[in-house]
């Protein structure tokens, strides 16, 4: 269950519309190592972890990507808003318009549309926790880009902030991976799939002591 | 120009951006840190000064979350305060 607060979780403000830069920034929306797919990601994998560090870790980062997800959808609002056909032809925004006009819609800077195939949910913990941590580079490698095209301060603080939490979801999953080998055998943590070849044997003993 | 009401509400805003960031944060920390007591007590200080924001808010300048709004008011509240997205009025 969700529940909504209307705020974005970090100001945003912009006051210059920018369509060129906008379709660059749409890639953290619906990009390959976007807040969509990190959302979808982190959402869907809690459901086959077997300690509930991971549950929960899963469980809170997925929301705070929704979140995110809406700050870089109103970063692109606000960066296309009030435009002129010269402007949309001018900055380069005619492909995008012309299809979703000035709507937030799911893809990459280079046009291809959002897919479930931009994560993966393997139902082996090990195996996803390991994608989790990739992936939060993968965000801040692309807010690292992002920041090198980006001279308004107004847009380049909130990128800033996105960039930031990357890292610290990296630390918090590097920490669910190690509960999680806590709980195996250290002799052989890669040999089979916890949360399938362990079933009914759920390793929860840190809430469960 | 901000009006002086839209100055309050910004404040006022900034002021529960930071404690729910402060908060999230802690909640992270305590997922993977379970048993740490000092970070508990900061979960919990903290929320306490998120919920007294928010329900002032609430009473000044419309309700953040449903919980939040306030009874007695001729329309509802949450259609008619503006979004997170709106330039010059969201939060």
């Amino acid at each position: 269950m969700w529940s909504y607060e209307k705020r974005l979780q970090y100001p945003v403000k912009i006051t210059q519309p920018n369509p060129k830069i906008a379709q660059v920034i749409i890639s953290q929306y619906g990009g390959p190592d976007g807040e969509m797919g990190a959302s979808m990601r982190y959402l869907s994998q809690r459901f086959s972890m077997p300690n509930r560090i991971c549950m929960g870790t899963l469980t809170d980062i997925g929301t705070e990507e929704l979140a995110h997800l809406e700050i870089v959808g109103t970063i692109v609002h606000q960066l296309t808003r009030n435009l002129t056909p010269e402007e949309i032809l001018q900055q380069g925004f005619q492909n995008y318009y012309v299809d979703h006009t000035t709507g937030i819609w799911p893809q990459s800077a280079g046009g291809v549309p959002f897919n479930a195939c931009e994560f993966q949910s393997k139902g082996d913990p090990i195996t996803d926790l390991f994608e989790d941590m990739a992936a939060e580079q993968k965000a801040r490698t692309t807010y690292d880009n992002i920041l090198r095209l980006v001279k308004d301060p107004e847009v380049a603080d909130p990128i800033r902030f996105l960039r930031a939490r990357e890292i610290v979801h990296f630390q918090r999953f590097g920490e669910a991976l190690r509960a999680l080998q806590e709980d195996l055998n250290s002799k052989n943590f890669y040999a089979f799939n916890p949360s399938f070849d362990c079933q009914g044997n759920q390793a929860n003993h840190r809430c469960n002591a | 120009m901000m009006t002086n009401q839209n100055a309050e509400r910004c404040k006022a805003c900034r002021n529960i951006q930071t404690l729910g960031f402060t908060l999230y944060d802690l909640l992270l920390f305590l997922d993977t840190h379970p048993c740490d007591q000092d970070a508990q007590k900061r979960y919990f200080s903290c929320l306490e000064q998120y919920n007294k924001a928010l329900a002032e808010y609430a009473e000044h300048f419309g309700p953040m979350n449903a919980s939040t709004v306030v009874p007695g008011c001729e329309q509802w509240e949450w259609v008619c305060t503006p979004f997170p997205w709106e330039l010059g009025g969201g939060c």
